[in-house]
């Protein structure tokens, strides 16, 4: 009989051990992503979203910069993670794999999230994450909210005729289907003439086919201002401002902040190129 | 054909010289009307007039016509640079990209660019480039000389060829552009995709300029085949000539990668293969390497943008991957001439 007791009590100790260790919510998260950044800032306090990448603070690339400054940053270096003390680690698809198979070789639990590209992916995303990190409330308010706007959205954006728009990015590159950007511009009512031409991701279109591909709207990055580099000077080239003017083309300029990450700044995306006249 | 005679001496080599000419115009025409989008012609010419502009024009007169000029010019500036390197070094293996020339005015265009200068004033990019290119020539003479081996060339162009390589890719680094990796490529493969009439005219007056330098001294250079101590009995002032030659081919070489990056195997290809068909005469060889070179990259170009590459291929990927074979052979041919 006593026995049989202490048997129990050792089986109800086994699963009390388990199920902290396995079910333990983490409370030092973690993040080695611009896009996990955004999106885990949403979620969760500085005391339990311990680090984020520095490219967070940047204006420039990063949709909730000034967010950031209440938010510890750490450069990515594997040192300088490992002395947060992490209990889970948020990384993206393609961030620096060495480092990711080195913390995980480490033990340190590593989540790797995607890049959603249609709106009810980044909804997917958004609760997946949030059960990951022990944040569901938050999370499905923030969908809540998310999908509250869409709707606003809806009923403001343009309808039929749709504009037909292209984007065009430093380099030469243009954002086709399958990508967060080609969503935004479906919900904010344009045709993505990248997307109808059968390009897939973000890969490159040449500027004859750009300058041939008569659209409405003409979409750039503003970063549009650095010249120093080639990749930028292409923008600049005197073909497309011809285009301009022959096809009266109206050009948007987009921050990248806006558009470089599915999440939060998707909206703000489509909301920022219809408030446009 | 009065100019044409000055330059090529025998009947010969004039009708070679007039059938480049008309196989570079025959390129320059397919090139203005080879791309992703068939031209209409009548669009174009209606175009002329600013009433009836349109998109053919737009991308002809933008797009096409800069390029292919472009081609033009630096094609000619690379075959002419070859041949008279190869003069003035009397030794058949100087080739702007092989002895480090392109590299380092690749150096030099990248650090104006880069630093932001080539904004204040737009021509800071060729001059940067002709710096480079000036400080490696002289470079070259001094470390390998007149009359040295060709072993010796080789290794002090690899030698200033590794070294304007690295620091063009730690002056990318340091560049604040996240793009900065990727136009390394650029500067050392060369490309003349997304070039616009700017460039050309940044590159025109230079250019010109040492291609008259360099025809100049045709005549001196015909007799410094002789060997050294020939010539200057037969009053030939070396130094002028140096001087003028390391100029010359700098002024065109720096324009020239200043806007397209370096492009490789050009001068080395054009003026072997035409030497013999000039009865290896210096000075008619510079005229018809100038035309050639101009027709192989018109034609490199061509190609480069017939593949179906997703991103085009840079165009000194082409010319290496013909010229680097051709390269090894003439070393091999010369294997005899290494040994003593």
């Amino acid at each position: 009989m006593i026995f049989q007791r202490f048997f129990l009590l050792l089986i109800g100790l086994y699963t009390c051990f388990f199920s902290t260790v396995l079910f333990a919510k983490p409370q030092r998260i973690v993040s080695l992503n611009l896009c996990a950044d955004q999106l885990l800032m949403e979620l969760l306090p500085p005391q339990r979203l311990v680090g984020v990448t520095n490219m967070a603070r940047d204006p420039d690339i990063s949709f909730s910069y000034q967010k950031a400054k209440d938010y510890h940053a750490h450069s990515g270096r594997v040192e300088e993670i490992i002395a947060l003390k992490p209990d889970l680690i948020v990384a993206g698809q393609f961030t620096s794999s060495a480092s990711n198979q080195l913390l995980e070789t480490l033990g340190y639990p590593v989540i790797k999230i995607g890049l959603p590209y249609t709106m009810a992916g980044i909804f997917e995303q958004i609760e997946a994450i949030g059960k990951e990190v022990n944040a569901e409330v938050a999370a499905g308010s923030l969908v809540n909210n998310f999908k509250r706007r869409l709707a606003v959205l809806n009923k403001k954006k343009r309808q039929a005729p749709l504009l037909r728009a292209i984007v065009y990015y430093a380099n030469g590159y243009s954002a086709g289907q399958q990508t967060i950007v080609n969503e935004i511009l479906n919900v904010a009512g344009f045709t993505n003439i990248a997307a109808e031409e059968g390009l897939i991701g973000v890969a490159p279109f040449s500027l004859e086919r750009l300058v041939t591909s008569k659209p409405d709207v003409l979409i750039l990055g503003e970063l549009t201002n650095n010249e120093s580099s080639l990749a930028h000077r292409l923008l600049q080239h005197k073909a497309i401002k011809e285009m301009i003017n022959v096809g009266q083309v109206e050009k948007i300029l987009v921050p990248d902040r806006l558009w470089n990450c599915a999440g939060p700044s998707s909206i703000a995306a489509a909301n920022y190129l219809i408030k446009l006249p | 054909m009065d100019s044409l005679s000055d330059l090529l001496n025998t009947r010969k080599e004039r009708r070679l010289g007039v059938f480049l000419i008309l196989l570079s115009l025959m390129l320059f025409l397919l090139s203005l009307f080879v791309g992703e989008f068939n031209l209409n012609i009548i669009n174009i010419i209606e175009g002329l007039s600013k009433d009836n502009y349109n998109i053919d024009s737009v991308v002809f007169q933008h797009i096409r016509l800069p390029r292919s000029l472009l081609a033009i010019i630096i094609g000619a500036s690379l075959g002419l640079s070859g041949a008279a390197l190869q003069g003035l070094l009397r030794n058949p293996l100087a080739e702007p990209g092989i002895i480090g020339v392109s590299a380092s005015a690749a150096l030099g265009a990248v650090l104006v660019f880069y630093s932001g200068l080539s904004l204040t004033f737009p021509l800071a990019l060729p001059l940067g480039g002709i710096t480079g290119a000036l400080l490696s020539v002289t470079l070259l003479y001094l470390l390998a000389g007149r009359n040295s081996s060709v072993l010796t060339l080789i290794l002090a162009g690899v030698a200033i060829s590794s070294l304007a390589g690295s620091l063009t890719a730690l002056a990318l680094n340091l560049a604040p552009n996240p793009f900065a990796s990727m136009e390394i490529f650029y500067w050392l493969m060369g490309s003349l995709s997304n070039a616009s009439m700017e460039h050309v005219w940044l590159l025109v007056l230079p250019t010109v300029l040492g291609w008259w330098l360099i025809f100049q001294s045709r005549h001196a250079l015909d007799v410094l085949s002789l060997g050294e101590d020939t010539a200057s009995t037969l009053g030939i002032n070396l130094a002028t000539l140096n001087k003028k030659l390391i100029l010359g081919t700098a002024l065109c070489v720096g324009a020239a990668v200043s806007v397209s990056g370096g492009i490789a195997f050009i001068g080395l290809i054009v003026p072997h293969l035409l030497r013999p068909l000039v009865g290896h005469r210096p000075s008619s060889l510079l005229f018809v390497s100038a035309v050639a070179g101009a027709a192989l990259l018109l034609f490199a170009d061509i190609i480069v943008r017939l593949l179906p590459t997703q991103q085009e291929l840079k165009i000194g990927v082409l010319t290496a991957l013909i010229g680097a074979p051709f390269f090894l052979r003439l070393i091999l041919n010369s294997r005899r001439a290494w040994a003593s």
